[in-house]
């Protein structure tokens, strides 16, 4: 009966969620809308790592790009549809996941923190200088929209339900997954990796698959931006881009399936109403953060359900961090 | 059942074991006793593999274990209750048992060993939906032994049960250990309480400087004078 009940719901509220174009037909909100939806791809695959398996990742930013130069590139210069790009895209982020998470993921905290700005960085360089792959600092231009046979997907409208169709399957699929016996490790590993190891859980490899769901994500939400906006520059996938991403999954909540809805619709309509303060975003998402960690480290979701506690209530109890 | 042969043990350049034997028969409670820094909780780490062993061998039902990757060593059926409890604070204690089982593929098998658990530790069973953080500390030491047994383990490793409980509760947590052992595991028990674990146990090992000192029958091993005077108090 609840079940019932619960999958009612759901329905419901699906398709109020695709009923929004209808009620909202400005385009410059509705493309707003579609950013969010994308960031949601996104924030949901690395609330996945963070905020399930407990590992930081300030580069994702770095497989966001990867996604959206690999579909320009392969639409333009290799004439691949949309549709058969994505594949091979998942595919291939699917392995830079696992060569790149199998070493990575045996550091720790600030040290694993800094090795994924240094992805993020090394990917830069080479958006910046492969320039006749790239097209360099100029950006890439004439990205053409996905199409099913002559049916072009080239309003905001239209991009809309290519985006939330995309971003409820993924949503629905962790869910599972979270729900599952791997999610269940992931986070036994983020509450005492020690006894998850006695437990019989591959620690490595466990976080490795947590890794590899959130760059697979990544470069989704990348594809699905590069068609939307057409043109696609290295400016797009900047430290910045990723500290922003790692800001909506902590805002959120981390370790609740909502965490990245919440956190994209709050801090991308945010920052599209602070557009005057620009240059002083990553201030603002510093402040932010040192807010979120200090007063709510559960983010809006912990608020929300009560589930928070924040470093102050531990500090004023004269107990130490992460001990219970 | 198990057998460790001249095993070491480094942690840098330090030896912490300098070549312990060890035999565990079927059916066994084996206790190990030592002071602090003897090598006590270093031995069973050695056995479930959470360190490597850098000379020796470990044997377990007649094959080699030695230095296998730990989760392979649990799905060999030895089961690690760690120091300290350990359990998934932040999780459930539904959820921390379902952990415990985690090498289990079959599913209806698992639901149906931590039924059989939650009736055995009704206490649980009551707080089975609270998170295992907001649990005291009896009740914690009780989850981390049920999460062990959740894998349906042969052996059963348990490090220090005792550490910071209540006398009253110290008792309680013997009482379960022997009848887990009577309902068929065998359990490997590191301890500072010498004096109760000697009453349980059916043979003892002395680890002193990360060497074996002495073995034999507990109760043999309790009367013995030195054993009286440094580890039962008199």
């Amino acid at each position: 009966m609840v079940n019932l009940k619960r999958n009612i719901l759901y329905i419901l509220i699906i398709g109020l969620i695709l009923t929004i174009p209808l009620i909202i037909q400005n385009r410059y909100y509705l493309h707003i809308i579609n950013i969010i939806g994308i960031s949601i791809i996104l924030t949901v695959g690395l609330n996945v790592l963070v905020g399930y398996s407990g590992k930081i990742s300030i580069g994702h930013a770095a497989f966001y790009g990867f996604g959206a130069y690999a579909s320009a590139i392969l639409t333009t210069r290799f004439g691949l549809s949309f549709w058969l790009a994505l594949p091979v895209i998942v595919l291939i982020a699917a392995l830079f996941g696992y060569v790149i998470g199998k070493p990575i993921l045996k550091l720790e905290g600030a040290y694993l923190a800094i090795a994924t700005i240094g992805i993020g960085e090394i990917t830069q360089l080479i958006l910046m200088n492969w320039t006749n792959m790239t097209g360099g600092g100029a950006g890439f231009k004439h990205i053409p929209p996905p199409a099913i046979g002559s049916f072009e997907i080239d309003s905001e409208f239209r991009y809309f339900y290519l985006i939330y169709v995309m971003a409820i399957v993924l949503f629905i699929v962790t869910g599972w997954i979270i729900k599952s016996e791997i999610g269940r490790g992931w986070m036994a590993i983020r509450e005492n990796d020690v006894a998850a190891h006695m437990m019989g859980i591959n620690i490595v490899s466990e976080k490795v698959k947590a890794f590899i769901i959130s760059v697979v994500y990544a470069a989704i939400a990348g594809s699905l931006f590069a068609h939307l906006v057409g043109y696609i520059s290295p400016g797009s996938f900047s430290f910045q881009e990723s500290v922003a991403f790692l800001c909506m999954v902590l805002a959120g909540g981390m370790g609740f399936m909502g965490g990245p809805i919440v956190g994209s619709v709050v801090l991308i309509y945010g920052r599209e109403m602070s557009r005057t303060f620009n240059e002083y975003q990553l201030v603002i998402y510093g402040l932010l953060l040192m807010v979120i960690i200090i007063f709510m480290p559960r983010g809006i979701m912990g608020l929300l359900t009560g589930k928070t506690r924040s470093l102050i209530d531990l500090w004023k109890r004269g107990d130490s961090l992460g001990k219970d | 059942m198990l057998q460790l042969s001249n095993v070491h043990c480094l942690y840098g350049k330090i030896a912490a074991l300098k070549g312990i034997n060890l035999e565990i028969k079927e059916g066994e409670i084996v206790a190990l006793i030592g002071a602090n820094g003897a090598g006590k909780t270093t031995t069973l780490k050695a056995i479930s593999s959470l360190i490597p062993v850098s000379e020796g061998k470990i044997e377990f039902l007649g094959e080699e274990i030695t230095n296998l990757p730990a989760h392979v060593v649990v799905n060999n059926g030895i089961a690690h209750v760690p120091e300290g409890r350990q359990v998934f604070a932040e999780l459930s204690v539904a959820d921390n048992l379902l952990l415990g089982g985690y090498t289990i593929k079959d599913r209806a098998y698992k639901e149906k060993t931590r039924a059989r658990l939650l009736k055995r530790f009704p206490r649980l069973e009551e707080r089975k939906g609270q998170l295992a953080g907001t649990l005291s500390g009896g009740e914690q030491q009780m989850l981390a032994i049920a999460r062990g047994l959740m894998s349906k383990p042969r052996l059963l490793l348990l490090d220090e049960p005792s550490m910071g409980l209540a006398p009253k509760l110290v008792y309680e947590v013997f009482e379960t250990v022997k009848e887990i052992n009577e309902q068929g595991t065998t359990v490997l028990i590191v301890e500072q309480n010498a004096h109760v674990t000697l009453k349980i146990a059916d043979r003892a090992y002395i680890l002193q400087n990360g060497e074996i000192v002495l073995s034999g029958d507990s109760r043999e091993i309790a009367s013995k004078e030195e054993v009286k005077k440094a580890y039962l108090g008199g």
